[in-house]
């Protein structure tokens, strides 16, 4: 977050996106076409309404570059929707490598061991438990009405089942939240501040340097940005030179 | 007796009272009774009752009698749902387990063995403790061998152990156990029931609710009958099955008498024929079962065999679960699946219902034409979900393989078809009816649970009445007409299974294929369900049900199928 919005440039967001998805692409632990149906369904959305509402209808005067009636394609609009939809996109793209690739368990461990309150650390790790939770019962709820002779391989059934089933999946993640406090009340939740982790995650020293390496050299690249000692192009400088390189190849 | 049928209900059967000498009470319930919030009517009143170091107390009841909320009462997890009356004292910290296996874990664990620890860590005990700890409690349920398996791949009983074994690591004085044998199979019942003994030896006390009857119950010193939120009597239940009868209480234990509603006597035994690796035992009353024939028919029986089962192997997670099962399902049927914990049963039904992979199969492929022999489907009727080769090249996680022959009357491939297609031959009622559930009401549920068939836009209207008196008649057969405007979510889950088994019978389907539809059942639900698969095979269908209950599977089954994991090749009779 500290990166993508900290430099003004559209090349750091798309740096961090491109970086997950190769994380995505590599991790053993996540499947990258849950990441892309992730991106699809929580990014692809922004991508139209900041893509119809900044880029085809921005108010402003502007370097027009394509017209059609009332729509008409700016530089700057264009600028404003690549930058507010890369920013969110990567923000997106690495919480879904992280949610994807955790595991509660150890989230949990994490974050008590770096002195979380066990609270937020309950928060936090049930969060990221819940993401194979809701893929997990929404592949079942799916299988269920198959078995009801539902074709669910087809769109437009889904679309038909899509209101049932969400209501069923908040309903049920609803009652899961109260199942598992009650759970954790009966195991002693908040007796100890600080609980003993499960086992020991070995902190090798690239891993301990990169650990605090990475936040200050986050800091030091914003700095640099704000500085104005890091010459990144803005969105609006690289969106006209784009249109020109596309018109005179 | 009084109006409603009951004994008397005098001050000795409604309580066990402290005496002079006894040990401080672990719980001590005075007058105590507890209204949800927005409920018309109280859920408990009036509740006596006393627990002392030692003791282990049964209290049972009809659905909706109450057993839950006294639980959940006892162990002091009803402080902000409703309104109290009377006293509750606990002198000593208070352990519940829950009866929905679900609902037990915590989803902060990866392995059984983390689940088991976790209220040792909270509880502030230290690192190196963990494993001597975790190691005996898993030891005292005989369920060491789970501790690295991953808890989603547990089967219903073993994440109820599991969780078991995680409270009993904090050592609490009271354990309370609601409906505890539900999904537990006879050997993880006797140990369960070791377990308990040993708890209750070392000072300790247990309390158990219920609807069922069984061997934990059985051992307790006190049963109790609850009747409409109150605690209206009691006595040597296992000497009076008649008073568990008038109580609304089913009895699971195999000792016990006739099934209500079962035309049934106990099933004859006959020879073993193993049919594969997986070890299946079969025990029919069926005249002259024998090798399956191919000419649609079961030799010697004069029965129409419904569905032929070959070479049937399922892997899961890295794991065969399921190893070569044979299976024969004939008309007018019902075949018990019986098996210990983590046997496969539930894998089996799903894995016939087509749950297990991708919907989509290519349609046109050898084992999709009639009379394919099963040895040639291998290679081609091999399932996989998941994208096999994708995940086994770069280490993904494993993913499911099905392979075998699942072939109905007509001779046609069930295995061959996408899932939709087969539902319209095998319908699946799973373990967890939630999952089936999505509707706001009952009505709306069955109204919507199976698409129309192909139609014409003007024949919609006709269809959509036809529906509905198809709905009509179900809800009718199941006495599910008072619950037509109440969400799924809050019937009970034996009306909730029931709603599922009501949708699955709107796809008559030749087969039904029920996952333990005994959970949680009072006697008036048991007989319902009696009622219904009689009815079922009464008109030509089959069903195949598995569960543990062995004393309702002697009753209800023609034949009954013992499963065990495809390691233990070991022949042993059915129980």
């Amino acid at each position: 977050m500290l990166l993508v919005y900290g430099v003004a440039s559209p090349l750091m967001p798309a740096a961090v996106l491109l970086l997950s998805a190769a994380a995505a692409l590599c991790s053993p632990r996540v499947r990258l076409r849950s990441w892309l149906l992730g991106m699809l369904v929580l990014a692809g959305p922004m991508l139209l309404v900041v893509g119809v509402v900044q880029g085809l209808f921005y108010p402003g005067p502007a370097e027009v570059l394509w017209s059609w009636g009332p729509a008409r394609l700016t530089a700057e609009g264009a600028a404003v929707a690549a930058q507010l939809w890369l920013r969110v996109a990567a923000m997106v793209s690495v919480c879904l490598v992280f949610a994807l690739s955790a595991d509660a368990g150890r989230v949990f461990d994490a974050l008590i061991v770096l002195r979380l309150p066990l609270g937020l650390a309950y928060v936090c790790a049930a969060a990221v438990g819940m993401v194979p939770r809701l893929r997990q019962r929404l592949g079942d709820t799916l299988a269920a009405r198959a078995a009801r002779g539902h074709d669910t391989r087809r769109l437009g059934v889904r679309l038909r089942l899509l209101g049932g089933i969400a209501a069923g999946l908040l309903l049920s993640s609803l009652t899961d939240l109260d199942q598992r406090h009650d759970a954790l009340v009966q195991r002693g939740f908040g007796t100890a501040r600080r609980p003993a982790p499960w086992r020991r995650y070995p902190d090798g020293r690239l891993q301990r340097t990169l650990r605090w390496a990475l936040p200050a050299l986050s800091l030091a690249v914003v700095a640099a940005s704000i500085g104005g000692w890091l010459p990144l192009p803005a969105a609006s400088d690289l969106i006209p030179a784009l249109a020109a390189g596309s018109e005179h190849p | 007796m009084n109006a409603t049928g009951l004994p008397p209900a005098g001050p000795g059967s409604r309580s066990i009272r402290a005496e002079p000498g006894n040990p401080i009470p672990l719980l001590t319930l005075q007058k105590a009774g507890f209204r949800y919030r927005d409920a018309d009517a109280a859920a408990l009143r009036d509740i006596d009752l006393v627990i002392r170091p030692g003791e282990g107390i049964a209290v049972l009841g009809p659905q909706g009698s109450g057993t839950s909320t006294l639980a959940r009462l006892a162990a002091g997890l009803l402080s902000d749902r409703g309104e109290h009356s009377g006293t509750v004292n606990r002198n000593a910290r208070a352990a519940l387990l829950g009866d929905d296996p679900e609902a037990q874990l915590t989803g902060l664990s990866r392995s059984a063995a983390e689940e088991v620890s976790l209220p040792a860590r909270l509880t502030g005990m230290l690192r190196d403790s963990l494993p001597g700890a975790v190691g005996q409690a898993m030891s005292a349920l005989s369920i060491a061998h789970l501790a690295g398996r991953d808890v989603s791949t547990l089967s219903g009983g073993e994440r109820q152990l599991t969780a078991l074994a995680g409270l009993l690591v904090l050592a609490p004085p009271l354990v309370i156990l609601d409906q505890p044998g539900l999904a537990l199979d006879a050997r993880a019942r006797a140990h369960l029931l070791r377990a308990l003994d040993a708890h209750r030896q070392a000072g300790g006390a247990v309390l158990l609710t219920g609807h069922q009857h069984d061997e934990l119950s059985a051992a307790c010193d006190h049963v109790l009958l609850l009747d409409r939120g109150r605690l209206t009597g009691t006595g040597n239940v296992t000497a009076q099955p008649a008073l568990l009868s008038r109580y609304g209480v089913w009895d699971t234990r195999p000792a016990a008498g006739p099934v209500p509603g079962s035309a049934h006597s106990a099933p004859q035994d006959a020879p073993f024929r193993a049919g594969s690796s997986s070890c299946v035992h079969d025990t029919s009353r069926l005249p002259g079962v024998q090798a399956p024939g191919r000419d649609g028919g079961e030799e010697g029986t004069g029965q129409d065999l419904l569905l032929r089962v070959r070479g049937l192997r399922v892997r899961r997670g890295g794991r065969t679960v399921i190893d070569g099962v044979d299976l024969d399902l004939l008309a007018g049927t019902t075949t018990a699946l019986l098996g210990a914990n983590g046997s496969g049963k539930s894998t089996l039904l799903a894995a016939l219902a087509g749950l297990l992979g991708p919907a989509d199969r290519p349609a046109d492929r050898p084992a999709d034409r009639p009379g394919t022999s099963p040895e040639d489907i291998p290679a081609s009727g091999r399932r996989r979900t998941g994208g096999l080769t994708r995940g086994r090249r770069r280490g993904k996680r494993p993913v499911d393989d099905v392979a075998g022959s699942i072939i109905d009357r007509a001779g046609t491939e069930l295995g061959a078809l996408p899932l939709h297609a087969r539902a319209r031959h095998l319908a699946w009622v799973g373990q967890d009816p939630g999952m089936q559930l999505s509707a706001a009401s009952a009505r709306a549920e069955l109204e919507g649970a199976v698409p129309l068939a192909r139609h014409r836009r003007t024949e919609r209207t006709r269809l959509r009445a036809r529906r509905h008196e198809q709905v009509d008649g179900i809800m009718e057969r199941l006495d599910l007409q008072h619950d037509a405007a109440t969400h799924p979510y809050d019937l009970s889950p034996a009306r909730r299974k029931d709603l599922v088994i009501a949708s699955a019978l709107l796809l008559e389907p030749a087969a039904l294929l029920l996952d333990e539809p005994t959970l949680g059942r009072d006697l008036a639900g048991m007989q319902r369900l009696n009622t219904l698969l009689n009815d079922f095979t009464g008109a030509g269908g089959t069903v195949l049900v598995a569960t543990h209950d062995l004393h309702w599977a002697s009753s209800i089954a023609d034949r009954t199928v013992h499963l065990c994991p495809p390691e233990d090749t070991t022949p042993s009779h059915a129980p």
